[in-house]
């Protein structure tokens, strides 16, 4: 086996695992971990891709914000994670609908040719393109992006003050 | 070299197991950790399907519009926690079957 297809099979088997976890897992600060390890394994498999530009975004923004965000809000809500009753029909269902979600796509991917592999693409992917499409094909989206994200964040902040205001008085 | 398809293979897996999250767990949180697990297997699914490709251009276009999914996932997570916090404080739990008070 090569090293390419055993670090395939190390990143695959850790996304795997950690997702059977957070959906088993009884408190909300081991889900909340296994989440994290998720990410990284999510990460380590875009590298994988030589997609480094979105490898480093994820570690900064999901596996690095994202986390420590959530962690905040665990930390001031301090709900335990209720574990799933095992025989009921929400969770005896929802399994049944995924696996078959699952099983569509599979057998649909399955279908294409196995020759089709990652090409050493490293050498025209840089940051510099990606900026440069950015900025002159892709520009409207990247500032319908940017007023996205200041509404984003004026509208959390609106919404926390309500929250401190409340406590003052 | 490894076929695209193991990559997409697991991209699949991780969404279904966003899904079942999603459906299942109780606690509101977990559920919007849920929906972001579904969100970043469809930015794996966008490096994959990227990556491929010989030509520049073609290539960088599915990475573009996982930088786009990536922004979308912030904001959303960012606006979802705020109203969580919210919600705390008004009911003093985050379990979703408290909040029913539309239930007619």
């Amino acid at each position: 086996m090569s090293w390419e297809s055993f670090l395939f099979v190390v990143l695959s088997a850790l996304i795997l695992f950690g997702g059977v976890r957070f959906l088993l897992s009884k408190e909300t600060i081991h889900a909340v971990l296994y989440f994290f390890m998720i990410l990284l394994s999510t990460a380590g498999l875009i590298i994988m891709l030589n997609a480094y530009y979105i490898a480093a975004m994820q570690i900064l923004l999901y596996a690095g914000a994202i986390t420590i965000l959530v962690l905040f809000v665990v930390m001031l809500t301090s709900g335990k994670a209720p574990e799933i009753p095992k025989g009921s029909l929400d969770a005896v269902l929802s399994v049944i609908f995924s696996f078959i979600l699952f099983l569509t796509i599979a057998l649909n991917i399955g279908s294409f040719k196995a020759d089709k592999t990652i090409s050493d693409s490293a050498e025209f992917i840089n940051l510099a393109h990606i900026g440069r499409l950015l900025f002159s094909d892709y520009v409207w989206a990247f500032e319908i992006a940017s007023v996205l994200l200041l509404v984003a964040i004026i509208g959390a902040v609106y919404l926390v003050s309500k929250l401190a205001g409340k406590e003052e008085n | 070299m490894l076929p695209q398809v193991y990559f997409l293979m697991v991209a699949a897996g991780l969404f279904c197991i966003g899904l079942i999250g999603a459906l299942t767990r109780k606690n509101t949180l977990l559920v919007l950790m849920s929906v972001d697990l579904m969100l970043n297997a469809v930015i794996l699914n966008f490096a994959a399907f990227s990556t491929t490709f010989k030509m520049a251009d073609a290539a960088l276009r599915g990475q573009i519009f996982a930088v786009f999914v990536m922004v979308i996932a912030a904001a959303e997570v960012g606006v979802g926690l705020a109203i969580i916090l919210l919600l705390f404080s008004k009911k003093q739990t985050i379990e979703i079957g408290k909040f029913s008070s539309l239930k007619g």
